[in-house]
């Protein structure tokens, strides 16, 4: 048995697992030797237990019904994008080219009074994709949100799973169950103007349904 | 950094798109309210601080930069919105209509009662985030540390201290505390 007791946290990093590798060995061999030091380990262990034991609780549905009512009554449409400051450039040099080319339609004796604000965010989003370098950053991580993409979400709802993608083929849907889980196969429209459709449709399915133990695979 | 499962959804919700976020609102849900409960020890507050803590995340999602998992962040922002609710409980006046006897008592006499919810009471506020970040949500020191806002030396002090109290409060310490030698 060693005479000097290990720090205090480093039992605790014992019990984590976070000890280096150098140190393990030790600690571990005095903690063996050491009544005091294996009686802090029991209780560290024991501590942990309790409480990993009692697990996750439940949010009930009511209150979970309460946040979508209270984000309800935020104000509509909020593009997050547009109060980024990285982004704000673009959005401006954006506008401008479309001004510029409304102007030019106009000339032509175009109409083109479709292009509204979110086609010019659009176009600020296409740009932002291709020429981050317009604002010296280099490439970002994030340039990739602004490319289409397929996506594959996941939201867990009340089984059985076979119901559920009878339901969801009973209101139009492409849907399968594969290994257990709820497969549906949507057709693709993007999702960032506004909801599609069946994007509205399918969260009106799942949600009556509830929360529950099945997972839905939403491809696109 | 493991890459973050919710980034895909953050990036929808971040441009505006509400079934995104509501999808994010179910994954996190019920961690947000274990984390909120455990602090609050009532479950009406932990619920308001829950959805205070989902309004934040909608409201400031431009703000959230990628630099830590999405479920960092969030917790974060549930820690302060439950830290703000019971600063609120504090503050509040004790009504004259309440039959509790007692403000400071109803953390021990509300829902949240079992023996455990008892033990976590006699711990510090700072305490019971710890251990239940870590024992229940199972997060990092690093983690923990962004969510608290202190050191990791802090992190895990506070760890040590709350396990051995909860042991002890538990009767799992077994034959008292350890002796001095
Ligand atoms: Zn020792």
């Amino acid at each position: 048995m060693a005479d000097r007791h290990p720090d205090e946290l480093d039992l605790l990093d014992l019990v984590e697992g976070e000890l280096p590798r150098a140190a393990q060995g030790s600690v571990a061999a005095h903690v063996e030797g050491c009544a005091r030091c294996s009686e802090v380990v029991r209780q560290l262990r024991a501590g942990r237990g309790a409480l990993h034991a009692s697990g996750v609780l439940q949010l009930s549905e009511r209150a979970r019904d309460g946040i979508s009512a209270a984000i309800d009554e935020e104000p509509r449409a909020r593009r997050f994008r547009f109060w980024e400051p990285r982004r704000l450039g673009l959005v401006v040099a954006a506008t401008l080219v479309l001004v510029a080319s409304a102007v030019a339609v106009a000339q032509w004796g175009g109409v083109g009074d479709e292009q509204g604000g979110d086609a010019a965010s659009e176009l600020a989003e296409d740009d932002g994709g291709g020429g981050d370098g317009a604002e010296g950053g280099g490439v970002e991580g994030d340039a990739q949100t602004v490319l289409p993409e397929s996506r594959t979400d996941t939201i867990r709802v009340a089984g059985p799973a076979r119901e559920v993608a009878a339901e969801l083929r009973a209101e139009g849907f492409e849907a399968r169950v594969v290994r257990g889980e709820v497969v549906v196969q949507l057709t693709g429209e993007r999702l960032d103007e506004g909801q599609a459709p069946e994007e509205d449709r399918l969260q009106a399915v799942l949600a009556e349904r509830g929360p529950g133990r099945v997972t839905v695979r939403v491809e696109r | 950094m493991p890459p973050d499962p919710d980034a895909p959804l953050v990036r929808r919700a971040q441009r505006g798109d509400r079934l995104a976020f509501e999808r994010l609102v179910d994954r996190h849900q019920h961690r947000l309210f274990t984390l909120a409960a455990r602090t609050l020890g009532d479950r009406s507050e932990a619920e308001d601080a829950v959805q205070e803590a989902f309004l934040r995340a909608w409201r400031g999602l431009g703000s959230f930069r990628g630099g830590s998992l999405f479920s960092t962040w969030l917790y974060r922002i549930c820690v302060n919105a439950a830290h703000d609710q019971r600063e609120r409980r504090r503050a509040e006046p004790v009504e004259t209509v309440d039959t509790a006897p007692d403000a400071r008592d109803r953390f021990a006499e509300r829902e949240l009662s079992g023996q455990l919810q008892r033990a976590l009471a006699a711990l510090d506020e700072e305490q019971r985030r710890t251990v239940v970040l870590s024992d229940v949500l199972g997060c990092s020191y690093a983690e923990i540390a962004e969510i608290t806002g202190v050191a990791e030396g802090t992190v895990k002090s506070r760890l040590f201290r709350a396990r051995l109290e909860l042991a002890r409060l538990l009767g799992t310490g077994g034959g008292g505390a350890p002796s001095n030698e």
